[in-house]
Parts: structure tokens; sequence; C-alpha cells
């Protein structure tokens, strides 16, 4: 299945960076990466997403993403960024 | 781009009249007094007690219910019909997660609710302390929102987020979770708060343009009317647009009501157990204009085969729905009224297309000339709503009862339907007749329940004799739990697994026991006195009806088929 990159920048409120996880994959998304920076009032977030079905669009998700109210932008990335991968155990 | 602010509460306390020192506990009182808050749902418990002490202080009646459950589904009720947030009250651990089930139906339904649980002190959350759950991260899913807040002087601004958040945009439920020692704590109310309503872009002028081109070339359009419309009180607007229009309309169960049952324009229901004429329609249609709805796989069937020759126009309050499940060729997306209110409806000539349905719609009327003297529950029900006429509010739970209230009764607008569509939630209809009767008092509220949702929340009779509260139950028992005995003859070849309720209670004692009026009836002839002793009735009443436990619910389409492919009652063995 074709890996998406998304950025997500959203407010550090509490419960905000489970918030974003747990829509992700609760609308079939598996996490195959992911990278974040914050100052202590916002927090980027760089995502390198696996869909678990061919039916699920990238662009849905991040439309649902909006929704939470931490959420201040979404995008879906198309020069995919340097994004850390890590080798499964049974590669290594 | 133009906005349109949604203002939804704005109090504001000036210095002479705010006093020293409140705590928490009592700034929640105050909150909710200012908010407006009439009525609560609640059940105390030990990280909520301080709370239970301020309220006694307010002015928001709170209504002791007997399982927290009961207090969600009762606030949900509360939500559907006033479009205010119905509130429901619990304390940590156990109290809390019994909230989660009427905390899911109101996310799925998309009704506005604040939850307010008790949590442990700060000090103890994360130690696995007496009734600590995490609610917070439990709920994340079922949540439009959530907030922990840590300091009192925090409450009232929470309280109101959690308010304009529940009741703005596409409404649903915030979870607002109090530690004891917030709640205990003194502090120097805040002076000034207020609410931040969701604020909506007006809708693309592209997908207007795209929506009324679509509109004028078609020729057989069709109206799928959702849940949406009510919760955005766009019912008037709809109806005057459908009739101006001259475009017919199908519902959905959330749906039904915006146009009132029996009205020139409307096919009925569609989907799982819709009415033939309503499926047929979207299946030949070549333009659903789709209005607060979502797609729900209930409603449309087998995706891919459903409407196959439409193109779509997708009218709702949130992007998020937008393409989700089905193309939309024009998006409109923004607060529903502005929405309408921008779109011309303009048909071409419609004329033949409208003739067809409608004539498909007499020719599929449904019969109630049922074989045999025993109670046939859908005759029963449609004579119900039409005697007791536009007071008539219904509260089901979820099973053969709820499709048969959805398909026979008569609707004279969406909040007299109270039904759990998303969630599918047995054990709603009682305490959410509650909630409605004390929403709307001058209402003919009935609790239409089957045997088996009745026994989860039957400890509400006790709310009911409690508070006098006259909502009359009609309990039609088939002594199994029918949908599930249904599927099982139909798609499990007859193999009844664990659907047999014949060891049930003596309902009538039962209700007697909790001092409540009750009476049974198994015959049609008695039919006629039951409902008129039902609507003479001034206190509760509770009307135990015995049905045909073989009796099915008819059409229905097949789990995975398209709803082309409807079955019959002749297709039945």
């Amino acid at each position: 299945m074709k890996v998406e990159h998304v950025r997500i920048e959203f407010r550090c409120a509490e419960g905000a960076l489970r918030r974003v996880l747990g829509v992700t994959e609760a609308r079939a998304f598996s996490v195959r990466s992911m990278q974040m920076g914050s100052d202590g009032d916002r927090a980027v977030m760089t995502l390198a997403l696996e869909p678990r079905d061919e039916s699920r669009k990238v662009d849905t998700l991040l439309r649902q993403l909006t929704r939470l109210q931490e959420v201040e932008t979404t995008i879906r990335l198309t020069n995919v960024p340097p994004v850390a991968e890590v080798t499964h155990a049974a590669y290594a | 781009m133009t906005v349109m602010p949604q203002p939804i509460t704005i109090p504001e306390t000036g210095p002479a009249t705010r006093p020293a020192t409140r705590t928490g506990a009592q700034l929640v009182v105050d909150t909710l007094d200012a908010l407006g808050v009439e009525c609560v749902f609640g059940y105390p418990g030990g990280a909520i007690m301080p709370v239970y002490d301020a309220i006694t202080a307010g002015s928001t009646r709170h209504i002791l219910v007997r399982h927290e459950q009961a207090a969600a589904f009762a606030a949900d009720a509360y939500g559907r019909i006033t479009g205010r947030a119905g509130v429901c009250l619990a304390t940590s651990g156990p109290g809390a997660t019994n909230l989660i089930t009427g905390i899911a139906n109101a996310y799925l339904d998309s009704v506005p609710m604040v939850a307010i649980t008790g949590q442990v002190a700060q000090p103890f959350m994360g130690t696995d302390a007496f009734q600590e759950t995490d609610i917070f991260g439990m709920t994340m899913p079922i949540v439009k929102h959530s907030i922990i807040v840590r300091r009192p002087e925090d409450i009232p601004a929470a309280l109101g987020e959690a308010f304009a958040i529940a009741e703005s945009g596409r409404p649903g439920p915030v979870l607002v979770d109090l530690p004891k020692d917030v709640q205990q704590a003194s502090c120097t109310p805040p002076g000034k708060w207020r609410g931040e309503a969701q604020v909506l872009s007006a809708p693309a002028p592209e997908a207007i343009a795209e929506a009324e081109r679509l509109i004028a070339a078609a020729e057989k359009p069709l109206f799928y009317l959702g849940g949406g419309i009510a919760r955005s009180n766009a019912t008037e607007m709809v109806r005057r647009l459908v009739e101006d229009s001259g475009i017919p309309a199908v519902a959905t169960l959330q749906g039904l009501g915006v146009l009132p049952s029996g009205h020139p324009a409307m096919l009925g229901m569609l989907g799982m157990h819709g009415h033939r004429a309503a499926n047929m329609a979207v299946q030949e249609c070549d333009l659903l204009i789709v209005v607060g709805a979502r797609f729900d796989d209930r409603a449309t069937g087998k995706l891919a085969e459903f409407a196959p020759h439409a193109a779509i126009v997708h009218i709702d309050v949130d992007a998020a729905e937008m393409g989700k499940l089905r193309h939309a060729h024009a998006p409109v997306c923004s607060n529903l009224k502005s929405s309408l209110v921008a779109i011309d409806f303009e048909p071409g000539e419609i004329d033949g297309w409208r003739s067809d349905v409608m004539a498909a719609r007499e020719t599929h009327a449904p019969r109630y000339d049922a074989p045999g003297n025993g109670v046939y529950a859908p005759a029963l029900l449609k004579d119900l709503s039409e005697r007791v006429g536009d007071s008539f509010v219904a509260a089901c739970d979820v099973g053969q009862h709820q499709m048969w209230v959805a398909q026979h009764c008569r609707f004279s607008r969406p909040q007299a339907h109270l039904t759990s569509g998303g969630l599918g939630a047995m054990g709603f209809g009682l305490p959410a007749a509650i909630g409605a009767k004390l929403a709307e008092p001058d209402a003919d509220v009935f609790a239409i329940c089957g045997d088996g949702g009745f026994q989860m929340n039957i400890q509400e009779l006790a709310t009911l004799r409690r508070y006098r509260i006259p909502v009359k139950i009609v309990l039609l028992d088939n002594a199994m739990l029918g949908l599930v005995r249904q599927w099982q003859e139909l798609f499990f070849a007859g193999n009844y697994s664990e659907v047999d309720l014949s060891d049930n209670p003596d309902f009538v004692e039962v209700a007697h026991a909790f001092g409540i009026e009750a009476f049974a009836i198994e015959r049609r002839e008695e039919v006629d006195g039951a409902i008129e002793r039902l609507m003479q009735a001034r206190g509760p009443i509770l009307a135990h009806v015995r049905i045909d436990p073989e009796e099915n619910v008819w059409p229905l389409v097949p789990p995975g088929k398209s709803n082309a492919e409807m079955m019959e009652k002749r297709d039945e063995g």
C-alpha cells in the first residue's frame, strides 16, 4: 500500500497528541513513522501513514483530523520528507 | 470569505455581584445556572460529591436516575428535542464508564451533550487509585472534544467552551472531567468568560453553481433528507424547498419527520428496512440531493450499487463527510441553512418522474390486514401515532419494534422520533422518553420498547415513579430478541442461538412493584381500548402487548446487498 506523508500543526492542549494519533489509527491508517517538535504552545508533526486498504483516502483523514479542536492545519505532502524509518527486528 | 458567528454563551459577572471566593464545585453550579441549564441527569458518587453538595443551592434541577447509562440517554433525548446540550453527571470510575454507551450514542447521532464526570484528586491520577479510570482517554474516540479541568478558576471557561462546542457546527458530546481537588479548592471567580462557537465558512460559490447546474439539468432529481436537518433547525426551510421545487424526497431513519408522514412529496425511509418506493426511487434517480446525511451503510446497502445513475449534491455542515463514502459532484459545505438559502432549487420538467414515484408509493403502500386475531404491531403503532396526533413523540429501543415505529408511525417533526440510529443501543427507549418528557412537557411521550431493550434500563421505572413523569410505555413483547431471531431465521439457516426470552418476568407485576399503572393485551380487539387508556392516563403507565414471536420486519435488504434487492414477506421461507 502506498505510504502517504502528512504534516499536522496543532495546539499543545492536554490530550491533543493522543487525539491526533487516535483518529489516524481509528480511521484505518497505520503510523509508519513520526517526527514531532513543539515549543510548548504549538506542535508540528510529520507522519508517514499506510492506509489499511485502498479505499481509505488521506484527504478524508485530513478533514477528519481538522475536526479536532486543537488541530490548526493539515497538509498532504507531495515531496516526501526525510522521515526516519525503523528497521523491523526481523531484518536487523 | 464570509463568516457566520454563532454566539452561544457569553455570561459576564460584574465585580459587584461576584462573591469573594467560590469552590470549584460551586463554580460548576454557578456556571450551569448562568448557561441556563434547566435540567441535569445524574447519579452521585465519591469523586463528584462536592458538586452534589453545591448543586442543592443552584437553580438547575437534578434528576436522579438509577443507572448512569440512563442519565446519558436522557440527556441525549433532551438535547435532540431542545437543540441545547443535554447534561449528564456522574462520578469517576464506574460512574464515568457507565456513561460511555450514552456518549457514543450522542456522538454517532450528532447530538449536543455535555457529560461531566468526577475524577480522583490530581495527586492520585495515574496511580490506579480507587475508582480511577482514564475517562478522558477512554472517551476520546466518541467525543467531539474533552477537557480535564486542572484549576478551579478554569471551570467557567471550560464549561462555556464545552457547551459552545457541543452545540455549534456539527453537534456532539463533550466530556468535562473534574478532579476532586479542583472541585474542593477555592478561588476568586473569574470575571468574564465566553464560549467560542465554531465559525463556519460560507459555502463555496463554485459548489453552489455546480449544484444549481445539476439541479436544472436533472430529469429525475431526489432529495435524501438526513438527521442533520433537525440538528440545524432547518426543518421548515427544507419543507419549503421541497414544496417549491416539487422534487420528491426520501429520508433516513434520523430524517423521518422532516417531511410529515403523508406529505405528498415523501416517499418514505430508504435503506435496509426502507419503503420499496423510496429505495426504487434512489436506484432510478439521476440526481441525489443529500441534505444533512452521511451515506450510512444501513441507508445505502451495498455502496457500490447505491444510486448507480445519480450525480451527487451533498449539503452538510461537516467537511469530513464530503467524499468520505461517495464522491460528491457538488460538495456544499457550511451551516446547513446558509447553504440551502444560497442554492436555487429550480429543476426542469420533472412532472413525469414525480408521477411515477408517487404511483410507486401507492402501489407499494404497507398493508395492515395481517391474518389472525393477535396484535399486529405495525397497525397498533400506526393507529397510536395517528390518534395522538402532532403531540406524539416516540422514543424507541432497538430492534424490530424500532423499525416498525420508523415504518408505520406518523411523525409531525423530526424531534418526534427519538431513536438510536448510529449506535443502535438497546435500552435507549425508556430513559430517552424521560429526557424527552422533561424537555417538552406538553408532548405526549411514548416509550416504544421491545422486551429485550426494556430490561436493559428497566430500573428507570423508579425514576418515572419518583418524579411522576407521565411517560406512556408500550412494551411490544415477543419473548424474543426479535431482530436477531429474524436474521438467524433468514441468514443462519434457522439456527436460533440465545434469542429466547420466554422466561421474561411478568411485566405488569414488575411495573406495579415500581408503583406504576400497567395492563396487558394480546388480542387485536383490545387495541382500541388500550390506546384510549394510554391516551387518557395522567401519570406513567405501561401497556404490555404480547405479539407473535415469529413476526418479521418487511421489507428487508439482506446485508451486503444492493437496495434494489429487497426481500418481501412473500419471500419468507
